[in-house]
């Protein structure tokens, strides 16, 4: 075990590396200079100079990487200068709404889409499960901010029945507070769930031992909660890791539709009002975690695996 | 059982090229065949509403009678009826005319995503996977790096460091999107580099260029044209989701994502503004998703005759 975590975390070395790389040239990709377009077009050269002295532009290229890289390991990822504080600082503050709303989205998703899948999986052709395929085809072309926005106009303006925006505190303020969040995330990620969870459902059900436990005269209920759904589980946990990077990027317009307070929320206003070195810092925080979580998942299936240690 | 095994007199067996030349796939016959049943059904229900969103797009002007961008504070934010069927804005604009305008740039801005993409990552993927070696290694690393951020967020990131519009967001999704038709080209050359009609080529003397483009595209050419045809979905959504949070599409041309961030505030009393062009992208992706599974079964049935 041990000896697969070191080998696949020196795969993922050279990808950690190449996330430095790309967020650090992203401010390289402004147009014109940086730190004109941070102090204006009547900026005097002091002012300039010291701006540039400041982003560490001033210094030659290879210069400025090391400077941004050996700042990584002590958590240093930059200075916002519109929000006066540094990106760590914002990350420790407002990542953790983002990974509670990433979560909570994936915990509704499985609760809806679990039997969703069971009954579509269990009735296979029938006109339920033409329906389910129906209303998928659907849900895969819901835009997330629109249907969002819906949820709060109907929902939370006309009916009053949740709060039209922010994150609330507390877990149950959070819970209140996220729950169309949530929902919406929930929404643009249920149809591949589901889709793929069926496919993987139907492939248990033609197994022999579920014709075994059938022979056996188990009844139906035993059968799909011990015998199907358990099996069903390690692919259901594999889709959702490799879902995770999308439901991370769709978390950040639902925090924008709903204005959570969240590292998604935070990268949107840093790109519309330019703030470069918070663009940068968040991107490459983004780019961590994904790289994490696909090592957990990775992890998790070689444990799960009855074979062992497969590479 | 051969005609020998049943004791009659063996047929001449008839004249068949040597083997090693058939090259299989993209071939009439092999896409003839029809879909049927209720695959036929959802194919054709996707062409129709396709075809619908194209001839508005086309006929924009035809169909409506207002002006997408004329202001008629007179006429502000009335709820839909039979003057404007989608009702106005809170600029008096009429919102089935701004609907059926914007049909052009979204469907525009998602093949030429998908199409960009398509080529460069082919072309790129063909390239790795013929190579191999240390090229093939560098550009598996950086599809690597680029599968390593969320797509929205590097795009977005991209975007907005070049400055919002159309044109950062052509390069953004550009820069990135490519990657998944790289991995998957590649993986599809590799498979066929060593058949039979590969090498056969390659033993005929023909350049490079010939055996690349004549024998080799056209079969691995099928799997990353069904994945473009169901990721013109995700392309009319990126674009949308982008113009929506105000990096894409600038004001005053009507584009779908960005008319429902323009509606947002009035979404509590008059839900028209935001609802109907949202609607009109659900109806398109329904039917890039329903025209994109029926290609996608008709190229299961097409490799496996």
């Amino acid at each position: 075990m041990r000896r697969l975590i070191l080998r696949r975390a020196a795969q993922a070395l050279p990808v950690l590396l190449g996330i430095t790389v790309v967020t650090f040239s992203m401010v390289h990709l402004v147009p014109g200079d940086p730190a004109r377009a941070l102090a204006g077009q009547r900026a005097t050269p002091q002012i300039l100079a010291s701006i540039r002295h400041q982003l560490g532009i001033d210094k030659p290229l290879l210069a400025q990487y090391w400077h941004f890289i050996s700042g990584l390991p002590r958590g240093k990822l930059g200075y916002s200068f519109l929000l006066h504080q540094t990106t760590d600082a914002l990350v420790l503050a407002r990542l953790p709404t983002t990974l509670f709303l990433v979560s909570y989205g994936v915990l509704i998703a499985i609760v809806l889409g679990v039997p969703l899948a069971l009954v579509s999986a269990v009735r296979k052709e029938s006109l339920i499960d033409h329906g389910v395929k129906g209303t998928l085809v659907v849900g895969l072309g819901l835009p997330s901010f629109w249907i969002g926005l819906l949820l709060v106009g109907f929902l939370a303006l006309r009916l009053g029945w949740f709060p039209a925006g922010g994150a609330g505190s507390g877990l149950i303020g959070h819970l209140w507070h996220l729950f169309l969040p949530a929902l919406t995330l929930a929404l643009s990620f249920l149809a591949v769930l589901v889709r793929n969870l069926r496919a993987s459902l139907i492939e248990v059900m033609d197994t022999d031992f579920v014709s075994l436990a059938v022979l056996k005269g188990i009844s139906r209920s035993r059968l799909y909660t011990r015998h199907v759904l358990r099996n069903a589980l390690i692919p259901a946990v594999t889709i959702i890791g490799l879902n995770l990077s999308y439901l991370l990027g769709a978390s950040v317009v639902v925090e924008s539709v709903f204005s959570v307070d969240g590292v998604g929320n935070t990268l949107v206003n840093a790109v519309l009002s330019r703030d470069y070195q918070l663009v940068q810092g968040l991107a490459l925080v983004f780019g961590v975690l994904v790289l994490l979580i696909t090592l957990t998942v990775d992890i998790i299936q070689a444990a799960l695996s009855p074979r062992g240690e497969v590479a | 059982m051969t005609a020998a095994h049943r004791g009659l007199p063996a047929q001449p067996r008839p004249p068949q090229g040597p083997r090693i030349l058939r090259r299989p796939v993209l071939r009439a016959s092999a896409v003839v065949p029809f879909l049927r049943g209720r695959e036929r059904t959802s194919m054709m229900i996707g062409l129709a509403l396709f075809g619908i969103v194209l001839l508005s797009a086309v006929f924009a002007p035809l169909i409506s009678t207002y002006s997408p961008t004329a202001l008629n504070p007179v006429a502000a934010l009335q709820a839909p009826g039979a003057a404007h069927f989608f009702g106005t804005d809170q600029f008096g604009r009429d919102i089935f005319a701004r609907t059926v305008y914007a049909a052009r740039i979204d469907l525009i801005i998602a093949f030429s995503l998908v199409s960009t993409a398509f080529v460069i990552g082919t072309a790129l993927g063909v390239v790795a996977g013929w190579a191999g070696g240390v090229l093939d290694s560098i550009l598996m690393r950086i599809v690597d790096v680029a599968l390593a951020f969320p797509f929205l967020v590097l795009v977005i990131s991209i975007v907005g460091l070049r400055g919002p519009g159309l044109f950062s967001l052509y390069v953004a999704v550009s820069v990135v999107s490519w990657v998944f038709y790289a991995r998957l080209v590649r993986s599809e050359v590799r498979q066929l580099r060593h058949a039979e009609y590969m090498l056969a080529a390659k033993a005929s003397d023909y350049s490079t260029l010939r055996v690349l483009g004549r024998h080799l595209l056209p079969n691995v050419i099928i799997q990353p044209l069904v994945y473009a045809s169901s990721d013109l979905v995700y392309a009319l959504l990126l674009g949308a989701s982008v113009s929506y949070l105000g990096l894409g599409v600038q004001p005053p041309t009507p584009e779908w994502g960005q008319m429902v961030q323009d509606g947002s505030t009035f979404i509590g009393a008059q839900w028209w503004l935001s609802f109907f062009p949202g609607a009109a992208i659900v109806v398109t992706a329904v039917a890039f998703s329903l025209i994109g599974d029926g290609l996608a079964a008709l190229a299961r049935e097409g490799s496996a005759r």
